[in-house]
């Protein structure tokens, strides 16, 4: 007969380094065109510099890129846009804008790496709206420390910090967005993740599961917004701009990993 | 109100689309086309028959409707 036998491995402590948004508010605005731009007004190449960095390496995790291109109409009117990676399009959509009102697109690329180039373009039917800031900064996602189905005790999510924080234009945040969770039961989660496992990682960080299995396919926490694939969020506001979703910074989290089950 | 679509053909001009789209219902606000997840998001202000949009837009399914 064999003896299965497991142990209780060291503490891990996972520690996330978030580099600094990087924005742009342009001096004079540019007039949107009236048909799609040939270039887009919104490009960035990402670098390593753009991406967190982790204490300690990773069986798996996934980067997105949270890029935000903004600007104001004056006549009211519809502005429509196009997500582009490497060249590709990923994503389009429109949004009417009210007269003097600004708009901002949040935009997520999903599994993006450090060389992806990212854009936006954007368009207007009214020859008077225009574009003046764009800003990006990179979050994660499915973060899988070990291997898939490990088993996790003490699986304590130490911090999640404020929002990132913009400062350029006249920023303002959304809305308070569920932006992780921990699926604690393997593969069995629900798209309101939130509701899931009992308890939002965001509203009670710190937070601490005494046990859990990753999913395969989420590990032990995913972001809410930007899963799973590319996509746009317009928001219009009368004075914000820019009007962004308040992503939330998860720096550190330790376990200990059951091995040999 | 908000409505989730399966389509899987591309919207490869958004201001056309948009434009036949607002013709047939002047409370959408707004749309969102995924290509790779073949999802369509649109938005209204007002309620619609989230039926007869799929078939508006040429989708396969209603996703979700909220």
């Amino acid at each position: 007969m064999r003896h299965l036998t497991s142990r209780v491995g060291s503490l891990k402590r996972l520690v996330v380094t978030y580099p600094t948004p990087t924005e742009t508010l342009l001096g004079t605005p540019l007039t949107l065109p009236t048909s799609e731009p040939a270039t887009a007004q919104v490009g960035y190449t990402l670098t390593t510099n753009d991406l967190p960095s982790f204490s300690m390496s990773l069986y798996s995790v996934k980067l997105l890129a949270a890029v935000i291109g903004a600007g104001q109409f004056i006549t009211a009117g519809t502005v429509y846009w196009r997500m582009k990676k490497n060249g590709s399009s990923v994503a389009t959509g429109s949004q009417a804008v009210s007269a003097n009102n600004y708009y901002t697109l949040n935009a997520t690329f999903f599994g993006i790496v450090a060389g992806d180039v990212l854009e936006i373009a954007l368009w207007s039917n009214q020859a008077d709206s225009n574009y003046d800031y764009k800003a990006l900064s990179v979050l994660y996602s499915r973060l899988n420390p070990h291997a898939k189905r490990s088993l996790y005790l003490d699986l304590f999510f130490e911090k999640v910090d404020t929002n990132f924080t913009l400062s350029l234009g006249n920023p303002s945040a959304t809305d308070t967005w569920v932006a992780t969770y921990n699926p604690i039961n393997g593969n069995n989660y629900s798209t309101t993740p939130a509701y899931e496992c009992g308890a939002n990682v965001l509203t009670k960080a710190p937070i601490k599961f005494y046990g859990a299995f990753s999913s395969d396919l989420y590990g032990i926490m995913r972001s809410y917004f930007g899963e799973p694939g590319n996509a746009g969020s317009m928001k219009t506001h009368a004075s914000y701009r820019p009007y962004y979703v308040p992503y939330k910074k998860v720096e550190r989290i330790s376990w200990r990993r059951v091995v040999g089950i | 109100m908000t409505i989730v679509l399966k389509r899987l053909a591309d919207i490869s001009d958004p201001m056309v689309f948009d434009t036949a789209m607002r013709e047939k219902y002047p409370s959408m606000l707004g749309f969102c086309y995924q290509e790779d997840e073949h999802k369509l998001t649109l938005e209204f202000s007002e309620t619609v028959d989230a039926e007869q949009v799929r078939l508006d837009t040429g989708s396969e399914e209603v996703l979700e409707v909220k």
